[in-house]
């Protein structure tokens, strides 16, 4: 922790002083994590990109106002999550609840096809995944990307710890079941047609 | 007859689930290489007007269809300075009247992501007719002096 407290703080302040190298590091480590913010909130990849674009301006507007670099990552998914409501507020792009499942493509691309996973257990994970409750998937998404700072995510994206809302562990057993659930279910299939 | 669960720990389960999601939903290259060059848009001596209010995020419109002439208010400050811009939008262009208080206003640029013009104040009153949709910043050249710089904000 303080190891990762001095690395992003003296990145944060090298960036401040207009060291190029570290601003890249920062956006190196942190845009998956943007994009996974504004893809939960079902945007299509262009207005995920400009979600990610308009979080690190508002870094650069902040560099030197970050009072707390190790709630960085805390501060950059509220940044986020809250252009991306934006950009649904004002896109008309959002689409009825239920109606598409989180991850799918939203740009008219053919939706995710999980033909493309090389690993059956992989693909097992994401149809395990993919039946967990919308605020379940959209934790994990961005939690995938800063298991440490789990609390913080949540907290960042409206889920305050301690809530009623999803937590790591209920998310995470949910997922596992759904994960044994599938497993038993491929079984018998598999079973069934031999 | 059950099937034992394969061993994995929570941070096993975690860390494979990020290797299928970026398997699935890669973040476009661009994307990052963007942000890697947005460090040269840092205002160096200006005072930045924070984003201090923004109608879209006040009125639960997330259902509602844009229409033509909707006006959206952004509001900017530091200090004692208030900057109110109105934004109409007319199809993929933006019509802004923008209102700065206190402080007299002596220049005007509007940026965007392609360079800046300069606008013609009034009374601390400027407008501008036909930007086109995207990020966007006020700069400001005070009469006591300072150079003020607003958020960017995507309109």
């Amino acid at each position: 922790m303080t190891d990762t407290f001095s690395a992003t703080a003296s990145l944060l302040a090298r960036a401040a002083q207009g060291d190029e190298r570290a601003w890249a590091d920062l956006v190196d480590q942190h845009s998956a994590l943007l994009y996974a913010v504004a893809r939960s909130f079902r945007l299509d990849v262009a207005d995920a990109g400009d979600v990610v674009q308009t979080t690190w301006l508002r870094l650069v507007e902040h560099l030197d106002r970050i009072e707390d670099p190790t709630r960085l990552v805390g501060w950059l998914v509220t940044t986020a999550r809250r252009e991306a409501l934006r950009v649904l507020r004002r896109g008309g792009r959002e689409r009825p609840a239920g109606e598409e499942p989180v991850l799918d493509r939203a740009d008219g691309a053919a939706p995710i096809d999980t033909r493309l996973l090389l690993d059956e257990r992989n693909a097992a994970l994401w149809e395990a995944y993919r039946k967990l409750p919308d605020r379940c998937q959209q934790l994990l998404r961005v939690a995938v990307y800063e298991p440490r700072a789990y609390d913080e995510i949540s907290e960042a994206l409206g889920m305050p710890v301690g809530s009623i809302g999803p937590t790591r562990r209920r998310c995470l057993t949910q997922l596992k079941a759904l994960l044994a659930g599938t497993v038993l279910a491929d079984a018998e299939s598999g079973e069934a047609r031999t | 007859m059950t099937i034992p669960e394969p061993y994995e720990t929570d941070e096993a389960l975690l860390d494979r689930l990020r290797l299928v999601v970026d398997e699935l939903d890669p973040m476009p290259m661009h994307i990052a290489d963007g942000g890697k060059a947005l460090l040269g848009l840092r205002r160096l001596d200006e005072e930045l007007a924070e984003l201090v209010r923004d109608s879209t995020e006040e009125h639960g419109r997330l259902l509602s269809v844009r229409g033509e002439g909707d006006v959206r208010l952004i509001s900017f400050e530091t200090g004692p300075v208030t900057v109110e811009l109105q934004v109409t939008e007319r199809g993929s262009l933006r019509d802004l009247v923008a209102q700065v208080s206190g402080t007299a206003v002596l220049r005007a640029e509007v940026e965007t992501a392609t360079g800046r013009s300069p606008v013609p104040v009034e009374d601390s009153l400027f407008s501008v007719d036909g930007a086109p949709a995207g990020l966007l910043r006020l700069r400001l050249l005070t009469a006591a002096g300072r150079d003020l710089v607003t958020s960017w904000v995507r309109i």
